[in-house]
């Protein structure tokens, strides 16, 4: 069969990916299921078209969508999850970015059918954005102005946003809200605390609710950090040795994350209510993690940094195990809002909602809803959702002829 | 037409008829549960009943599948009554049923690389005829009605045949059984089937 001109396009781009790919014809014969070298270079030169079971296993093979094999527009988000699925190299984080590139994808879903708008910052998180930008822009060496940086953000964001110095509240709605960055949490395990992306018109926070609440908090500003100083990697994927990386970006971030959940001015007012003085008493320390629902080890980094706790005095709170320091000084139920898992799966809300409005309105199916909570009960999902679809639109079964 | 099931009953097929309803994947496994209502819908749809290459493909590749490898080797065995398999338009054709595609997964996992392209190339074709389509996936059912193809499961299918008279409810209701036996469908009672409500409205397996 002689290609048309459309169909010569298609060889064409598949000539170039395969030579951009460093493959031959004949591995490229191999991953369409055993084509030989001929009808490869068929399909090259347009002579062959490429059956419809084909054009996915070309496009896995070169690392293109089928829309870009096809020649048609890459939607951008769309785009960009195909890089998060060819990007997962580090085994620990493999099942983060599978989850980042689910939730784009459906992002992409709703946004074709349902009219999803993007994240909009708020005027004062805007500014903040600006600044954090241009801070980050800076060229930096030393870590005590990696650290100044990242409090001086903080305390901005605190003013910025109004927050005060006390407690932050929910912290996934706040980031959203403020942001305009979806958050989401996933069982993830432990191996990776999780990812911060933000390009290709994505800007997602996602982090694995396996570890305590407290601890998730710290992911969560850590990763906020990494975004409002405009960190150029499009994904930050996290694990422990790279959150404590010993480097200006890291200590920049961490140090945001702790003065943002726990401001020196905000530990001094709980510590003058209790009472307490330098160094701050065991108790002290978990009423404090209880009080900012972060880690005994956050608080201990940051009791640290204001210089409310030596080293070494916070060292040996630590070996004695968190959970015998709550034993010991705070009632279990007030501890599980730090010591327990967060909510196992949180969607983003901006997806979330729309998503449900679609469903009802029998603009989109189960499956971004499904995708989104992570269930695969489509009939038990399906029974909690029915009501939300719009009668008239679930009658229009009765037009069928039969 | 070669009919590999006995005929077990004949309806007159309706007096005035769609231009074309299309069967997907699913439509086809679920329907070769059973020779009776294989055969049942051949009396009622052959004719104008038609189907596309990808269905073909995907039945074709699911042959070798452990859950539903017999029903796609029965199917195989008698698509004559479909006609000629439509072929896709190349290129612009093709184009829309991945977009199509894209968005009926919507960040789900593809078990294989055909999975819901069927659906979707269906969906372009019946789009510009204002086709009505047997498609099980519930997902595929919503892009359909989003895109102008009247969409319908089986099980809906068998509600519907017994309000126009063409099945009594016990018919319907072993046929159903015969679906749920092949693990094609939930446990659905008479009444339900009858009532063809809410219960009905996700039925069908991809």
């Amino acid at each position: 069969m002689t290609g048309d001109a459309e169909f010569d396009e298609v060889g064409r781009r598949i000539a170039d990916a395969r030579r951009r790919a460093r493959m031959t014809q004949e591995q490229l014969g191999a991953a369409l299921g055993g084509l030989d070298k001929t009808k490869v270079s068929k399909i090259e030169s347009g002579r062959r078209r490429l059956d419809i079971s084909e054009v996915a296993l070309a496009a896995a093979a070169l690392g293109l969508s089928t829309r870009a094999l096809l020649g048609m527009p890459e939607r951008t988000k769309l785009a960009f999850a195909g890089r998060l699925a060819t990007d997962a190299h580090d085994d620990a984080l493999r099942g983060a970015y599978r989850r980042a590139r689910q939730l784009v994808e459906i992002d992409d879903t709703l946004t074709e059918v349902a009219g999803l708008a993007s994240g909009v910052p708020t005027a004062a998180a805007e500014a903040l954005l600006a600044e954090g930008r241009a801070t980050g822009a800076r060229a930096i060496t030393s870590k005590a102005t990696a650290k100044r940086q990242g409090r001086e953000l903080a305390e901005a964001a605190r003013a910025g946003l109004d927050l005060g110095s006390d407690a932050l509240g929910n912290l996934p709605d706040l980031i959203e809200a403020q942001f305009g960055v979806d958050v989401a949490l996933s069982p993830l395990g432990t191996e990776a605390d999780g990812l911060c992306v933000h390009g290709g018109g994505v800007n997602l926070i996602l982090a694995s609710s396996d570890f305590p609440a407290g601890h998730v908090r710290f992911t969560l500003a850590h990763e906020l950090a990494h975004h409002l100083l405009g960190d150029t990697r499009e994904v930050i994927g996290e694990d422990e040795a790279a959150m404590f990386a010993d480097n200006v970006v890291e200590w920049r971030a961490n140090a945001f994350a702790a003065h943002f959940l726990m401001p020196e001015r905000g530990i001094q007012a709980l510590l003058r209510f209790r009472q307490e003085t330098t160094p701050v008493s065991p108790s002290g320390v978990i009423a404090l993690m209880i009080h900012f629902q972060v880690s005994l080890a956050a608080l201990v980094y940051q009791l640290n940094e204001v210089r409310l706790l030596g080293f070494d005095e916070g060292q040996a709170l630590r070996a004695q195990g968190v959970n015998n320091l709550v034993r010991a000084y705070a009632e279990a139920d007030a501890a599980r809002v730090v010591l327990n898992s967060p909510e196992r799966v949180r969607p983003p809300t901006r997806l979330h909602r729309v998503a449900l409005n679609a469903f009802g309105e029998r603009r989109v199916g189960l499956a971004p809803i499904a995708g989104l909570l992570e269930r695969s009960d489509d009939d038990e999902l399906y029974s909690e959702l029915a009501m939300l679809i719009n009668e008239t639109d679930a009658s229009a079964d009765q037009d069928f002829i039969v | 037409m070669s009919l590999i099931f006995p005929a077990r009953r004949r309806t007159p097929p309706p007096s005035h008829r769609p231009s074309t309803t299309l069967f997907d994947t699913g439509g086809l496994l679920t329907l070769a549960v059973d020779a009776g209502l294989w055969n049942l819908a051949v009396s009622r749809f052959g004719g104008t009943a038609r189907t596309v290459v990808a269905v073909v493909k995907e039945l074709e590749h699911l042959r070798k599948d452990a859950n539903v490898g017999g029903l796609a080797t029965t199917a195989l065995a008698d698509l004559v009554w479909l006609g000629d398999p439509i072929v896709l338009d190349e290129d612009a054709g093709r184009k829309q049923a991945e977009r199509l595609r894209n968005i009926i997964a919507a960040g789900r996992p593809l078990t294989h690389d055909l999975q819901h392209y069927a659906e979707a190339a269906l969906i372009v074709v019946g789009r510009p005829i204002g086709a009505q389509a047997i498609i099980e996936d519930y997902d595929a059912r919503v892009a359909a009605q989003g895109n102008g193809v009247r969409p319908m499961s089986v099980h809906k299918l068998l509600h519907l045949w017994i309000r126009q008279g063409v099945l009594t409810s016990a018919q319907a209701f072993e046929y159903s059984e015969a679906i749920r036996s092949a693990k094609r469908g939930m446990d659905y009672t008479e009444e339900e089937l009858i009532e063809g409500g809410f219960k009905l409205g996700r039925v069908g397996q991809p």
